[in-house]
């Protein structure tokens, strides 16, 4: 019973919210709006279930953002030079599974502390993007990609159903099989799942490389949306990002949460930023609004774990005994 | 267990070394020497590709992208040195920039302008240092917040421009010179000496080591850990506005996002210096050692003929690499002492 109160807020919330900017912006619940909200939340919810599955692990990734620009201008590049729009596609989720990759090796293998190696690869990311691209944008992309993020089927958008399936995948992933069950010890306590035989180190080199692909993927649909590919077309990406993970109700402290609850989030988020840009709130000002809110969200997080889970102190040494 | 009773200093945290005081030194400095190493085969290096990199011209130049840094680091080191992390520092340098050039802009006096820039500095130093000790919130997570709170108000007070227009005081602050070292160089050195004195000497610096190096046991001796880490994070904010000072009067103008990516080089250049992120193990001449280290490779890389748009990846692959590299070191380090035990 309790596992559906947390979802349950988060639905509670998104009702309030739609009618309060119902009342507030009119423009809010035209059936354009709507399915544009609905695209925009599809778009986050591709970039944020890799990022869910890492942060069950007690993980993060900083970096997805990132590979996002990165993704976007090498399948911008790409296709500039007349090559087929799917090898484009495979070049950009190859090069996001590939920064992932790196995450997981310096998470996993050097060992650094995830926020250290992921913000290290963040930079190196964005500046590669910076590198390749300057200040350039690609466009004029084939139809057909273009269709991928703008395009319906049976009146259904197709970034709806691209994110269906992923958040689906990523579920079935988390919730039906060894590994996601692995992923969730993981995160409730590394030391009890490493004695327990799980293969941490492996099972995070798959897990940051799956971030880094799925950013990857999501960076194709954004410039695909726009029929743009800049450096610069995922800058103050990151809040966001975060902010559904965690408004979703997935944990950062790990073994807690799960792709349902990043589905919620990426509906409130991305009504929360939809309805700032109808009530004509200045983009820096929504920045400093999503700083607030994944703080905001961090701390209710981190009150009510307390009561929902007896968990050790983070900084004592005791291990814990599992608690699921 | 360890083989020799405690010595009388014995430090009060993290974990003693065992054994006869002189290994404990050997094992201290070894972190740091291989950066030293690195920082000299640098200089050498630059030299030869080109002998202009040691013109004064080009010191000075290094001095003045040196200045800021060094600030930031310094802040940096203190907060890592509590487990904790600050992704903020380039937003908070763009803000209380933003609130110097702007407090300037109408013509407030000088130094109630930079008393203003301080203020904020330290006070979004303060609500990161109240959100972790308090809120309980991850560091990496509140200072990340900071960065969105901090940026979008730089950029919603200027509108996206840098603010400009301030008086003739501002550039003699800029560039002047004390002899032939810049007055900025002068002003960031003294207060990484400052620091340097106060984390070595005194209670409260022995604190700041205490929490990060065991906190349970602070908590039991009754250090107030709380304050300290509040306090740590808001000597971070102060300094990284005493940085924003600097480019402003370096550059006579305010941008709302003048350094960015000064946290990546700043925690680049703490962790280079041998500080660890889990057991507050780090010293602020390491700190200026990576620092420096830091500062000439992105100095230098300008004299190799590496295109502009990539400088920017290459350095942050260096970066990444020499941080690997020193995490794997301290490990070794750590698994040669704990044998010991």
């Amino acid at each position: 019973m309790t596992r559906l109160v947390v979802p349950a807020t988060r639905v509670v919330a998104l009702v309030i919210l739609c009618g309060a900017l119902a009342v507030a912006a009119p423009a809010f619940l035209t059936a354009d709006n709507v399915i544009n909200v609905l695209r925009q939340a599809s778009l986050l919810v591709v970039l944020s279930a890799g990022l869910t599955l890492v942060v069950l692990t007690a993980g993060i990734d900083l970096s997805v953002a990132a590979v996002v620009a990165l993704t976007a201008t090498v399948a911008g590049g790409v296709m500039a030079n007349d090559v087929a729009w799917p090898l484009a596609c495979l070049a950009g989720i190859g090069v996001g599974a590939a920064a992932g990759a790196l995450n997981g090796g310096l998470v996993a293998l050097v060992g650094l502390p995830a926020f250290l190696a992921t913000f290290g690869v963040l930079y190196v990311a964005q500046g590669l993007a910076q590198g390749a691209a300057g200040s350039q944008t690609y466009s004029g992309f084939p139809p057909a990609f273009l269709f991928l993020a703008r395009g319906d089927i049976l009146g259904v958008p197709v970034l709806i159903l691209l994110a269906a399936a992923v958040a689906g995948s990523c579920a079935l992933l988390a919730n039906r099989t060894a590994f996601g069950r692995e992923l969730y010890v993981i995160g409730a306590n590394q030391v009890a799942a490493r004695l327990s035989g799980v293969p941490v180190r492996r099972r995070l080199l798959v897990v940051y490389t799956l971030s880094g692909g799925l950013a990857g993927a999501a960076g194709l649909l954004f410039a695909a949306r726009v029929d743009g590919a800049s450096a610069d077309i995922s800058t103050d990406l990151l809040l966001p990002t975060l902010t559904v993970v965690v408004i979703g109700g997935t944990s950062l402290f790990g073994g807690e949460g799960g792709i349902g609850g990043t589905v919620l989030g990426a509906l409130l988020t991305a009504v929360l930023l939809n309805g700032m840009n109808l009530l004509d709130i200045s983009s820096s000002l929504q920045l400093a609004a999503m700083g607030v809110l994944v703080v905001a969200a961090v701390l209710i997080d981190g009150a009510t774990s307390r009561l929902r889970v007896a968990r050790p102190s983070q900084l004592s040494t005791v291990p814990s005994a599992p608690t699921r | 267990m360890s083989l020799f009773p405690p010595s009388a200093e014995t430090p009060v945290a993290g974990a003693a070394v065992p054994g006869p005081r002189r290994r404990s030194w050997r094992l201290r400095l070894l972190a740091v020497p291989g950066t030293l190493w690195v920082l000299l085969a640098l200089v050498i290096g630059f030299t030869l590709v080109d002998p202009r990199f040691l013109a004064s011209a080009n010191l000075q130049g290094l001095a003045y992208a040196l200045s800021p840094l060094l600030l930031v680091a310094t802040g940096m080191t203190l907060v890592i040195l509590t487990r904790g992390i600050d992704l903020s520092s380039a937003s908070v340098v763009g803000l209380s920039g933003v609130a110097t050039g702007l407090a300037l802009h109408f013509a407030w006096p000088v130094p109630a302008a930079a008393l203003l820039g301080l203020a904020v500095g330290t006070g979004c130093g303060l609500m990161n240092g109240m959100l972790v000790s308090v809120g309980r919130v991850a560091p990496f997570v509140a200072t990340l917040g900071t960065t969105g709170v901090g940026a979008g108000v730089a950029i919603y007070l200027t509108n996206g421009t840098p603010v400009v227009g301030f008086g003739p005081t501002i550039s003699t602050l800029g560039s002047g010179a004390v002899g032939p070292v810049p007055t900025a160089f002068v002003l960031a050195g003294a207060v990484f000496l400052a620091f340097a004195a106060v984390l070595g000497g005194t209670r409260f610096g022995a604190h700041v080591r205490a929490v990060g190096g065991n906190p349970e046991a602070t908590r039991l001796a009754g250090i107030a850990g709380r304050r300290v880490v509040a306090t740590v994070y808001g000597l971070a904010g102060l300094l990284s506005a005493l940085a924003a000072l600097l480019i402003l009067a370096r550059d006579d103008s305010a941008a709302p996002r003048p350094a960015v990516g000064i946290e990546f080089d700043a925690i680049a250049a703490v962790v280079l210096g041998g500080a660890s992120f889990d057991d507050g193990r780090g010293s602020l001449w390491g700190t200026l050692a990576g620092a420096a280290t830091i500062a000439l490779v992105r100095n230098g890389l300008t004299y190799t003929g590496i295109p502009t748009n990539w400088q920017l990846p290459v350095t942050g692959t260096v970066i990444i690499l020499a941080i690997a590299a020193a995490n794997l070191q301290q490990r070794h380090l750590r698994r040669v002492r704990d044998s010991w035990s």
